[in-house]
């Protein structure tokens, strides 16, 4: 399948009305940050644009991240995206499948190598050889490697295809490793979360789409648009943080009043995302304003990094029998230096 | 893993299996060391009474208060500071609590096991304002004098040192300021796990040894009939 | 076991008025200015300001209402009004669940979403030429 010329022409030819594309570029900026003049700079090159290819790899992964994305079966504002680029292989989206969609994809590879975007879901299990996840008999890791050769950039969506997510975890028995391990001569978008929130992921599309390149990345390679504060920054229960008024269990008195989830094990402070400014379900709520504390779902190994319910100064490990075991050790050893030493005084008393 | 995963977990578990080690290895050690006989005469009957010591000596003898009473009040000053600043904290209460769950029980919500109110941010990072500020003065003044100069040794600094830098990172992560905040909350957790290695080995173990060798002595004056 | 209506729900809001609706005013005034003298069009995007729901309603009272109300209707619901000043208009586009997706301030003569896009005007041209054929071709 080739692009269909522009990304301006297909949409006309799909029946997107230019109005319904001034919508989308408008509410683009709006959500990416960006001042509202670009809205008109955004529709001008993106109309212009070349409509990409898209090859769309799903290895060790829940569906969470497309579901996620394509929540309605109309276009909407937020799943347009996808009218705009050239979907050229997507697992659970094709209508084909079996030897035809594997077929697909490795034409839509051929006739557009170094240029396809490759969009990558879940993590890649390299234990057993990468035998614990394959498609059409072809390993994940064989796929991956084959289909990064031929693209332009690599956006990993989701905490699994990022960071390892929950394969990962302990004790991590495939082997599960992000694409940012296997794939390093190209550059890799982490665009975390589990899911990720769905504007996120059409921003960085868009970003790419309009501009062409990859959207300045963090030290983790998110984008820093939507993952350059904490949520504990944005979030709008931070004059209770401030003030000390916390909620001490689900429900009770402060938690209905709206107070701070600090003490319930809210992971808001270290965690990197865009859920306390752009929100979930097109801005309806987000987990703290729905009275649960955040996970943590956009950082690495979120699953191994403490209890989501207790407070983040607690320990990550049970202290009890370490502290015990460390004190009945050194009482131990001062009760044999008091030994030693007593023996000494003893033989040179007999000395004496 | 990155830096505060380390601070947290493993560096943080070692620490606090050095600290209780060592602490335990001095005390034991000391406490159960043979005393000398004493042959000479009691000049006082056996008593408790030696045991004022301990109080009497929280504050420096009539002759030479004129002299060392700044010095004592700075040292207070510092320590009434640093005792609000650890235990009142709200991480910190939440830490506390959580360690010693084995021995108090408790369970998530903070309603059953060891548990006790906490201060406000803005009261806390006062204190430890006030506290490092009395810290850097009585630096100033081990330094200016020439005496205490000359005797200050490698133990002395460096546990000035160990204390102070968790109160200073914790006052720059407490206000997210100078760096991401998982970066200064790593660098806190960090400090605070060098001062818990270093405690066992060096001058703050007065924490626990003022109490006992005060006793001794105060028993031993009471014995020689010599004023407290 | 209670429902999810029994459990009682209280939300403090943050209210009041920030004091932002004014510095607001006269950034607009600017960008009027601007409109007037040299014809630049510019616009405002509102979710991007720190504006309380209280601010939100002043602006509106302030800004008042002009002759025109539009409504868009492209994958959902779009408003665009003109306010009480000529050139100032308050565009808020919805999704087609009718959820926010930008609000924004344009100064400008019309806003760009009402107007009918040029490659469009060929096409409609082309498929009223059709439908024109069609009907001669049926007879009267």
């Amino acid at each position: 399948m080739d692009p269909q010329g522009t990304v301006g022409e297909a949409l006309r030819h799909q029946g997107v009305s230019r109005r319904s594309f001034l919508k989308f570029c408008a509410a683009m900026a709006s959500m990416m940050g960006l001042p509202p003049d670009a809205a008109a700079a955004i529709a001008e090159s993106l109309a212009k644009a070349r409509r990409p290819s898209v090859i769309w790899l799903p290895f060790q992964e829940c569906t969470g991240c497309t579901e996620s994305l394509t929540r309605s079966n109309s276009p909407t504002v937020e799943s347009m995206i996808f009218n705009m680029i050239s979907l050229d292989y997507h697992e659970t989206l094709f209508a084909a499948a079996g030897e035809a969609a594997e077929a697909a994809r490795e034409k839509a590879i051929k006739e557009n190598f170094g240029r396809y975007l490759l969009l990558v879901d879940g993590s890649i299990p390299t234990g057993l050889d990468g035998a614990y996840s394959c498609i059409g008999g072809v390993s994940n890791v064989q796929m991956l490697q084959e289909a990064a050769k031929g693209a332009a950039a690599i956006v990993a969506i989701g905490t699994c295809a990022a960071f390892g997510g929950l394969p990962k975890a302990n004790p991590n028995p495939t082997g599960a490793v992000p694409v940012s391990a296997l794939v390093t001569d190209r550059p890799v978008i982490n665009v975390s979360g589990c899911p990720p929130i769905p504007v996120v992921i059409t921003g960085v599309l868009a970003h790419y789409l309009t501009f062409g390149s990859v959207p300045e990345l963090d030290a983790l390679g998110r984008p820093k648009a939507f993952y350059g504060d904490t949520i504990h920054d944005r979030c709008y229960r931070r004059p209770f943080y401030d003030q000390g008024k916390f909620a001490k269990t689900f429900d009770d008195e402060g938690a209905r009043s709206g107070w701070c989830l600090y003490e319930l094990g809210c992971k808001g402070p270290v965690t990197y995302n865009a859920c306390a400014t752009v929100k979930w379900n097109d801005g309806t709520s987000f987990p703290i304003e729905s009275g649960h504390g955040c996970l943590g779902c956009s950082e690495p190994d979120f699953w191994d990094k403490g209890d989501f319910y207790k407070a983040l100064p607690t320990g990550t490990w049970s202290a009890g029998r370490t502290l015990a075991v460390a004190a009945a050790a050194g009482a131990a050893v001062g009760a044999a230096a008091a030994a030693v030493s007593r023996r000494r005084q003893a033989a040179i008393a007999k000395e004496k | 893993m990155d830096l505060l995963s380390v601070a947290r977990g493993p560096a943080l578990h070692y620490a606090l299996f050095i600290f209780l080690f060592g602490v335990l290895w001095r005390l034991v050690g000391v406490s159960l060391l043979a005393a000398k006989p004493d042959y000479s005469e009691p000049r006082r009957p056996a008593s408790w009474k030696g045991l004022r010591m301990i109080v009497l000596r929280f504050w420096p003898r009539r002759e030479f208060a004129a002299r060392s009473a700044m010095t004592s009040a700075l040292g207070y000053v510092f320590h009434a500071g640093l005792f609000i600043v650890f235990f009142f904290c709200l991480p910190h209460v939440l830490f506390l609590e959580d360690l010693f769950k084995p021995l108090f029980g408790g369970n998530l919500t903070r309603l059953t096991g060891l548990s006790w109110p906490y201060l406000s941010g803005g009261l806390i990072m006062m204190s430890a304002a006030v506290t490092v500020a009395a810290l850097v003065a009585l630096l100033v003044h081990r330094i200016a004098s020439p005496v205490k100069r000359l005797i200050s040794n490698f133990d002395d600094y460096f546990s000035w040192l160990v204390t102070t830098i968790p109160l200073l990172t914790g006052m720059l992560a407490s206000a997210h300021l100078g760096a991401p905040y998982q970066t200064l909350l790593a660098l806190h957790i960090l400090s605070v796990d060098l001062l818990l290695v270093w405690f066992p080995f060096g001058k703050l173990m007065h924490s626990f040894t003022i109490f006992v060798v005060r006793g001794i002595s105060g028993m031993s004056y009471e014995r020689k009939g010599a004023a407290l | 076991m209670s429902a999810l209506q029994d459990i009682a729900v209280k939300v403090i809001g943050p209210g009041g008025l920030s004091g932002n609706v004014e510095a607001l005013l006269h950034e607009i005034a600017t960008l009027l200015a601007a409109l007037a003298t040299e014809g630049r069009s510019s616009s405002i995007d509102l979710q991007g300001l720190p504006l309380t729901p209280a601010d939100r309603e002043y602006l509106r009272q302030r800004l008042g209402a002009g002759e025109v109300r539009a409504l868009v209707n492209a994958l959902g619901p779009s408003e665009v009004r003109e306010t009480a000043y000529r050139g100032v208009w308050w565009v808020t586009h919805r999704n087609a669940a009718d959820e926010l997706c930008a609000e924004l301030i344009e100064v400008t003569p019309v806003p760009q979403i009402l107007l009918a896009d040029r490659q469009e005007i060929v096409d409609a041209l082309e498929r009223l030429r059709l439908c024109l054929c069609d009907g001669a071709a049926r007879g009267p």
